[in-house]
């Protein structure tokens, strides 16, 4: 086959600019790239593991009324009434603060045994994860229920926690790893 | 001008969509799509690697980061090769060597001769030719024959007229030839 560029007088600009290889670069400039573009989604990020804890919250939710506890020391209200309410929102607020008040009053750090602090410790890191999330603007609206009911759940286990420890306490047990709690 | 450039890709709707929303998974894959085109449009205009490889970063950060802006007058390709060229014309005058003189322009006969001598076949001998020209000319005839820029446009691009342009093309042809009519343009022992 005759090559056809031979033939011809030339070869015209565009044709010859146009059939150059493309050029492919010595590193991707991807990486790079990525790197610089986290930042924009850094609150999804930081977000990520939070929401990842809310489910793991969520599942802890249903676990926990089915394992042995200590008698809750408050009449708590019962857990289905949480979401029966149109707006149960201002009922669940309403209890979270009762329940943050009858802690602060009732919660000392120098009594427990080694498990119930262990408990309270991992309780409350809980709650303060949810607390992240219900800060967050981003958190919508649909979740808002969701995170406060489990906020009311994790602080009646609080509660019901320093209740059994100061009953125990006070009966001379204190120290004692009698109260086991698994969550 | 029938050229059709290689940043001429038609993006998905739903992965423009995917990226507005900051997806990185749909990042990535327009970068894939465009990373050659761009490189190498950098590299023409640029003749140098590190350089167009700045600007195949640069570019393409600036389009992710306005992404929510681009709103689709126009094609994606054509925007994120607007915004390649700006990157690459702005590397170009921070070297001072663009021309921005007006000057006479070339006969209009000279525009009309588009040939190169048979070199041009020869991809290696025709990119050191291209590589020889003044960074204007070499600019120019990229944007005019490959990427299918007009005159006008060209002009706009570097605040000039179309007939600057038009000069520079004739020019930057004229001296194009004469690179490649030599037997070599550079050793490559």
């Amino acid at each position: 086959m005759p090559d056809s560029t031979q033939q011809r007088p030339g070869i015209p600009i565009g044709e010859a600019l146009r059939a150059l290889p493309q050029e492919r670069p010595a590193a991707s400039a991807w990486p790079r790239l990525a790197h610089e573009l986290a930042p924009r989604r850094s609150r999804r990020a930081r977000l990520g593991p939070l929401l990842l804890a809310a489910a793991a919250l969520a599942l802890a939710a249903l676990l926990l009324p089915r394992l042995p506890r200590a008698p809750a020391p408050l009449p708590a209200a019962p857990e289905p009434g949480l979401a029966e309410a149109a707006d149960p929102l201002p009922a669940l607020v309403q209890e979270s603060a009762t329940l943050e008040a009858l802690l602060a009053a009732s919660t000392d750090q120098q009594v427990g045994s080694g498990t119930a602090l262990l408990l309270r410790s991992r309780l409350e890191q809980r709650i303060q994860l949810v607390d992240a999330l219900l800060a967050d603007p981003e958190t919508g609206a649909g979740a808002r229920v969701p995170l406060w009911q489990e906020r009311v759940l994790l602080l009646r286990e609080l509660t019901g926690l320093e209740g059994g420890e100061q009953v125990l306490a006070a009966s001379g047990q204190g120290g004692s790893s009698a109260l086991v709690v698994t969550l | 001008m029938t050229a059709r450039s290689s940043f001429a890709i038609a993006v998905p709707e739903s992965l423009l969509a995917r990226a507005r929303a900051g997806e990185m998974a749909a990042f990535e894959q327009i970068y894939r799509l465009f990373e050659r085109p761009v490189y190498t449009l950098a590299l023409r205009l640029l003749a140098d690697r590190d350089e167009a490889q700045e600007v195949l970063h640069d570019a393409m950060l600036q389009i992710f980061r306005t992404l929510p802006q681009f709103r689709g007058d126009a094609p994606f390709w054509a925007w994120l090769r607007r915004v390649a060229t700006n990157e690459a014309l702005m590397r170009l005058r921070r070297r001072g060597r663009l021309v921005y003189t007006d000057e006479v322009p070339e006969d209009p006969a000279l525009l009309e001769d588009e040939l190169l001598p048979p070199a041009a076949a020869d991809a290696r001998r025709l990119l050191e030719a291209m590589e020889g020209l003044p960074e204007t000319a070499r600019t120019v005839l990229w944007l005019f024959h490959v990427e299918g820029h007009t005159h006008e446009e060209i002009g706009g691009l570097l605040g000039r007229s179309a007939s600057f342009s038009k000069s520079q093309v004739a020019r930057g042809t004229r001296r194009l030839r004469e690179l490649l009519a030599t037997p070599t343009v550079k050793s490559h022992a």
